[in-house]
C-alpha cells in the first residue's frame, strides 16, 4: 500500500488534529486540512489528494454539499464521510452525494486505517 | 428527576445532590455561558472549569456550540420553562458520546441557570454504528449494482436499457418545455470487415475509443449510449435542429479524423431527427433509424436528416 495523500476536512479544530494524527500513524500523509467546506474546494484544487475525510456537520456548506462539489469538479475525488449521524437515511444522503466510505465519530484509528486503505483500493486506482 | 431538582430547589442543596448523582454534571450562566458549578465526578473528569465559558472549556468551540438547547428551555420572557430536554451529542474534546439532560432554573444566588447531566454512551453509540455501517456498505453495493444494469461494459456507455428510460423522461420534458430535442443514430462503417480482418479484440478496441470520442464531444447534458453492435445512440435536450445538424457533422468529422489503434481510420454514419409533437420512443428513434438508412444508402460517411 502506498502512502496516501489525505486531505482533512472538519470544522473542529480538535478533530482535524485527532485525525492528522490518527493519518500519519497510519503510515499515510496528511496533505492539507480544511475547516469549512469552501476552504475544502480550494484546498483540494491546490492538493489534488487521492482521499479526502469529510465531516458531514458543518455551518455554510456542509460535507454533503461539498462532496457534491467536489465530485462536480472531480468525478473521481474519493470521499470519506466522517460524521456523528448514525440514522440511515443520514448514510443514505452520503452515499447519495457520492461519499464512498462512511465512518461515525468517535473514530477509532485502526478503522480509520482501514477504511482509507480499503477505500482506495476499492475506488482509487481503477479510476485514476 | 423533576421532582429531584424540586427538591433540590427546595431544599438549597444543589451541590450536595449533585455530588451524589453517579454522572458528570455542568451548571452554566445562561447570560454568559460561564460555568458556575461542576460536579466532583465532572471535575474529576475534566479538571475544574469554573468559570471559563462551557463551550471553550467542554466542547473546544470559539463561540457558542451549534447545538446548544438553551433557547429551547426558556420561555419568551427568558424565565425557565420547567421543560427538561434530553438529546445526544458527540464532544470532541473528550472524543465520547453523551446524552445530555438539560433544564434551566433558578441559581441559589438569584441567577438563570441552566444544568447538564451527561451520561456516557459510547457502547449503544458503537452498536448504532455498527449498523450504521453496514447501512453504507449496502447502499454502496446497491449502487454498483445499479451501474452495472445500467452501464454496458465494454463501452461504459449507458446501456440500451438505461438509454429507453431516459429517452422517455426527456420526451416528457419536451411535451413541457416545448423545446425540441435531437436524437442522433450512429453507425460504424463497415465494421464487420474491422472484426474479420483484425479479430474481435481489435473491435472491441474500436468500439471503446468510438465511445470515448463521443462522450469527449457531447455536452454535459447529452447522453450517450451503445444501442447495439456497433450502433450508439445520443439524445440532446433542448437542441435545435440548426446545431443538432452542425454537431452531427461536426462529430462526424472528428471520428473520420481520428487515428484509430491498429485500424487507423474509421467512419460512421448518422441518422438524426428532432422531436415531434406526440412522439413517443419508437416513433422517434424509428425516423432516426431511416435516417441513417438513408446515410448508409446515400454512401456511408454522412449525417442523413428525417
Amino acid at each position: 500500500m502506498k502512502a496516501l495523500r489525505v486531505l482533512i476536512v472538519d470544522d473542529s479544530k480538535i478533530t482535524v488534529k485527532r485525525l492528522s494524527d490518527m493519518v500519519k500513524n497510519a503510515g499515510h500523509n496528511v496533505v492539507s486540512t480544511a475547516t469549512s467546506g469552501m476552504l475544502a474546494l480550494t484546498e483540494y484544487e491546490k492538493c489534488k489528494p487521492d482521499i479526502v475525510t469529510m465531516d458531514i456537520t458543518m455551518p455554510d456548506m456542509d460535507g454533503l454539499e461539498t462532496t457534491k462539489k467536489l465530485i462536480e469538479y472531480d468525478p473521481n475525488t474519493l470521499v470519506v464521510m466522517m460524521t456523528s449521524h448514525s440514522q440511515e437515511q443520514m448514510v443514505l444522503d452520503a452515499i447519495e452525494a457520492g461519499a464512498k466510505g462512511y465512518l461515525l465519530k468517535p473514530f477509532d484509528a485502526g478503522r480509520l486505517k482501514v477504511v482509507l486503505e480499503e477505500t482506495y483500493e476499492k475506488y482509487g486506482e481503477k479510476n485514476a | 428527576m423533576k421532582n429531584t431538582v424540586r427538591k433540590m430547589l427546595e431544599n438549597n442543596l444543589f451541590k450536595a445532590l449533585f455530588d451524589v448523582i453517579p454522572f458528570g454534571i455542568y451548571v452554566v450562566d445562561v447570560e454568559n455561558f460561564d460555568i458556575v458549578y461542576m460536579n466532583k465526578l465532572m471535575i474529576e473528569k475534566r479538571g475544574d472549569y469554573t468559570g471559563r465559558k462551557c463551550y471553550e472549556s467542554i466542547y473546544g468551540e470559539e463561540k457558542p456550540c451549534y447545538f446548544c438547547k438553551t433557547p429551547l428551555l426558556l420561555s419568551p420572557d427568558s424565565r425557565p420553562n420547567e421543560s427538561t430536554i434530553v438529546f445526544e451529542i458527540y464532544n470532541a474534546v473528550d472524543d465520547n458520546w453523551y446524552q445530555l439532560q438539560e433544564k434551566c432554573l433558578t441559581w441559589p444566588d438569584g441567577r438563570l441557570v441552566k444544568y447538564s447531566i451527561a451520561v456516557g454512551i459510547n457502547e449503544l453509540k458503537a452498536t448504532q454504528n455498527r449498523l450504521a455501517e453496514a447501512h453504507a456498505i449496502l447502499a454502496l453495493k446497491n449502487k454498483e449494482l445499479e451501474k452495472l444494469s445500467t452501464t454496458d461494459r465494454l463501452t461504459n456507455l449507458n446501456n440500451r436499457l438505461k438509454l429507453e428510460e431516459i429517452l422517455s423522461q426527456e420526451l416528457e420534458k419536451t411535451g413541457q418545455n416545448g423545446k425540441d430535442m435531437a436524437v442522433l443514430l450512429l453507425d460504424i462503417d463497415h465494421f464487420k470487415k474491422v472484426n474479420d480482418t483484425y479479430g474481435h479484440q481489435v473491435g472491441d478496441s474500436v468500439l471503446s475509443e468510438f465511445a470515448r470520442l463521443i462522450l469527449d464531444s457531447i455536452r454535459k447534458v447529452d447522453y450517450a449510449s451503445r444501442w447495439g453492435g456497433e450502433e450508439f445512440l445520443v439524445v440532446c435536450p433542448e437542441t435545435d435542429i440548426k446545431s443538432s445538424m452542425s454537431f452531427a457533422e461536426d462529430l462526424r468529422g472528428i471520428i473520420q479524423h481520428h487515428p484509430f489503434t491498429t485500424v487507423n481510420q474509421i467512419t460512421c454514419s448518422i441518422g438524426l431527427t428532432i422531436s415531434r409533437d406526440g412522439d413517443d420512443e419508437n416513433s422517434i428513434i424509428g425516423r432516426a433509424d431511416k435516417a441513417l438508412y438513408k446515410a448508409k444508402q446515400n454512401g456511408r460517411n454522412r449525417v442523413e436528416i428525417e
